[in-house]
């Protein structure tokens, strides 16, 4: 799928090449045979809800988990043969907070540059850089224990930077972080990006993923869909069409039952409605459904074709399986 | 003049060029040494974050400190095969001066306590059952007669021996006695057929016992050498130096890597480019520290409170704790490699210690132990570390005599790195 949201001045290198990748543990298939292709300088996202297998192929793509089956290629090296040359061009914040709680800041910091073999120079001078860029100077001295979640996830990402690392991989970095936190958390990212930072990005918000270049929607170890999120959703283009009423639950369970209505989803006080490939257009949909509505005796009745959303395209996507997507969010 | 001219020329033309001109060997030389360095620092870089943690943990840092100490007290008071001051009942029958006499001397070996004074022999039995005393001694009635007469008397000594150490005891200290008292008796009778041979009469120079006539065919004269005293804590302090850094050493590095895996930085840990060999020595060396710690507190201790004697080099048992620290460090890095929880580290350092304790001559002579024990007993470090703190601090031997027991801790502990730096994975599973 061609990008358009790629910085356009960055050649399209490949630098990530997946094939087949899958892992198992013991009868339950987590990844599943995973065909992935990242280019250098993207922001790319793995969306899916919990159990949905981002995080172990996050671990594999890392080299921190053997694949049961495939191949994965990351800045031309094989995985997991070579994996220990790989650590050095790439860094790595996992889902958990997993920096040292009884070492300041600081100390965080110099352990990591020392671990990555920075020199005492080069150090000292990325320890102050980094201090800067995440505005961590006024906390250096503070243990991370005492740290709010925002700040904790920003000290990671400030660690797994230290050694300027190509690619940049982060497991849900946001969960648990209040919105302004994130909304910051994801201005550093872009920063990072620009300046030809490679990232990927696993997280269940949809908020987060529609900021990503390109995002790969996960379920069930299995990709959904991939492209950038205005492709995506200008596939569903036509099929989407938005209510409001009093009460909307109860509008929702008649609406299922219309012809050419595939799905209901509800967004607060809204439903979206996803029609099916083979329906008429989306206008006249709309205004059957607001008939529909009004014989029924819903009140302030609303009823138009909308703009599709990624949670309608991942709605589409999983549709078949119609599991529960209590872990998406808006 | 000039062949060394020449020879000049091409030593500065190798200097210079060698290197360069041959383009592989230039690349090792710099990668070689890049690659130094950087083992250099990350080593050290764990080193020095594993003490940061250390020094911030102080219920650990007070556990390295107290618990030499606390230990070495407790044990070297508490452990004393010198069996004093048994709770004893006596039946006196005979109840006349010789025979509270000889309740008098039984007393004052030290070895028996009289505490009860029970009736009759039912109620001393009673007594002894109970284990309010562990000995009941039985005067007989004709006690008195039989002295006067010089001749024997049974005197019964009942022992509580289901502890055969306090049994042994109690019949060495009553068989001494016996022997001074039978002295006596022989003066007035020899027996006929007991002795044809005379013992030097040496003790009557000094008019000591100058009746004493000695009947037996041979006597041994046995010499305690090197704790001429026979104090059980000159015995026990120095092997307790070897059981507490057992102790201690291999519970703390147990935990060292386990802890990373409960805590969560093992991910962050296992996805930078730190080696595996790299991570070990760097987990290993702020230990050897606390372990040298250690060491001086207990040797300290040892020496100023049990007033154990330094017969040999204090530098020498230095160089020979360091070596048994370093065995223990990389048994306890083994424990952690294999181990995720640190329960489970904690459970295995315990089901190390026992076997430690038990085959390592600590408690029981190793000479009496069957042969399978001393086989096991041979592979634990604290064996031949007990011999080597012994060995220096009781009878003045050097390493050299123990070459072979520093040998079996240096390869022990090569062993022990080599086997954690395998088990250890840099991986997820």
């Amino acid at each position: 799928m061609v990008n358009q949201l790629m910085p356009e001045n960055k050649k399209s290198e490949l630098i990530i090449q997946a094939r087949g990748l899958t892992r198992r543990f013991g009868s339950l298939t987590a990844v599943d045979r995973l065909d992935v292709d990242i280019y250098r300088s993207e922001v790319f996202g793995f969306l899916g809800p919990n159990g949905a297998g981002k995080s172990t192929l996050l671990r594999m793509l890392v080299g921190l988990m053997p694949p049961s089956d495939g191949t994965a290629q990351v800045l031309g090296f094989d995985l997991p043969k070579d994996a220990e040359k790989l650590r050095s061009k790439i860094g790595y914040m996992t889902q958990k907070f997993s920096l040292y709680e009884d070492l300041s800041v600081e100390e965080n910091l110099e352990f990591s540059a020392q671990i990555f073999g920075l020199d005492k120079k080069t150090k000292k001078k990325r320890i102050d850089e980094v201090l800067h860029d995440f505005d961590l100077g006024e906390l250096r001295f503070r243990r991370p224990a005492i740290l709010s979640g925002g700040w904790k996830q920003r000290l990671a990402l400030a660690v797994s930077m230290i050694h300027k690392p190509e690619i940049l991989f982060l497991d849900e970095p946001t969960s648990g972080v209040d919105p302004s936190s994130r909304r910051l958390f994801w201005e550093k990212l872009f920063e990072l990006a620009s300046r030809g930072t490679t990232i990927l990005v696993s997280t269940h918000y949809m908020d987060e993923a529609c900021r990503c270049h390109r995002i790969c929607m996960l379920q069930d170890g299995r990709i959904k869909a991939v492209g950038s999120p205005s492709d995506l959703t200008k596939s569903l283009k036509g099929r989407i069409i938005e209510i409001s009423c009093e009460p909307i639950e109860k509008a929702m369970h008649v609406v299922r039952l219309q012809p050419y209505v595939e799905s209901v989803t509800q967004l607060g006080s809204l439903a979206h409605v996803l029609l099916m490939s083979d329906a008429p257009s989306d206008k006249e949909t709309s205004a059957q459904l607001y008939e529909v509505l009004k014989v029924s005796g819903f009140k302030q009745l609303r009823s138009e074709p909308a703009e599709p959303n990624l949670e309608d395209v991942f709605v589409a996507q999983t549709q078949k399986k119609d599991k529960d997507q209590g872990d998406l969010e808006i | 003049m000039n062949v060394q001219k020449k020879k000049a020329i091409f030593f500065k033309w190798i200097k210079h060029n060698a290197f360069d001109s041959l383009p592989i060997l230039s690349r090792f030389k710099l990668v070689a040494h890049s690659h130094i360095i950087g083992r250099y620092r990350r080593i050290i870089a764990v080193a020095k974050k594993e003490f940061r943690q250390l020094l911030r943990d102080q219920l650990t840092l007070g556990f390295v400190v107290g618990v030499p100490a606390v230990q070495l007290l407790l044990f070297g008071y508490a452990i004393n095969q010198d069996v004093r001051n048994v709770n004893t009942a006596v039946i006196d029958h005979s109840n006349s001066f010789i025979s509270r006499h000889l309740v008098g001397q039984l007393e004052a070996t030290q070895t028996f306590q009289i505490t009860e004074r029970p009736a009759s022999e039912s109620e001393g039995m009673d007594l002894l059952k109970k284990g309010i005393v562990h000995a009941l001694v039985v005067v007989p009635p004709d006690y008195t007669r039989a002295y006067y007469r010089g001749r024997g008397a049974e005197i019964s000594i009942l022992v509580d021996a289901a502890d055969p150490i306090l049994a042994r005891a109690v019949r060495a200290s009553a068989d001494g006695l016996m022997e001074q008292h039978n002295k006596r008796l022989q003066t007035f009778a020899i027996r006929p057929g007991e002795g044809t041979m005379r013992a030097p009469r040496q003790r009557s120079f000094f008019g000591a016992e100058p009746d004493l006539i000695r009947t037996q065919f041979l006597r041994f004269a046995v010499l305690n050498f090197y704790n001429p005293e026979l104090r059980t804590p000159v015995f026990v302090v120095p092997a307790l130096l070897g059981v507490i850094l057992t102790t201690t050493m291999i519970l703390m590095t147990s935990l060292a890597i386990v802890r990373e895996r409960e805590r969560g930085s093992f991910e962050f840990l296992i996805a930078t480019p730190i080696l595996r060999m790299e991570l070990m020595a760097g987990k290993i060396l702020p230990y050897i520290l606390i372990g040298f710690i250690q060491i001086v507190i207990v040797v300290f201790t040892g020496l100023v409170l049990f007033r154990v004697p330094v017969s040999g080099s204090l530098i020498q048992l230095g160089i020979a704790s360091l070596i048994f620290v370093s065995a223990n460090l990389t048994l306890g890095m083994v424990i952690s490699s294999v181990c995720s929880t640190q329960f489970q580290a904690t459970e295995i350092s315990f089901f190390f210690f026992l076997p430690s304790v038990l085959l390592s001559g600590f408690m029981f002579p190793f000479e009496s132990m069957p042969h399978p024990a001393q086989w096991l007993g041979e592979m634990l470090p604290l064996t031949h570390f007990i011999r080597i703190t012994r060995g220096i601090l009781l009878k003045g031997a050097s390493l050299i005599d123990h070459f072979q027991g520093v040998l079996a801790m240096l390869v022990f502990t090569l062993i022990g790195f080599i086997a954690a730096t395998l088990l250890f994975q840099k991986r997820l599973d």
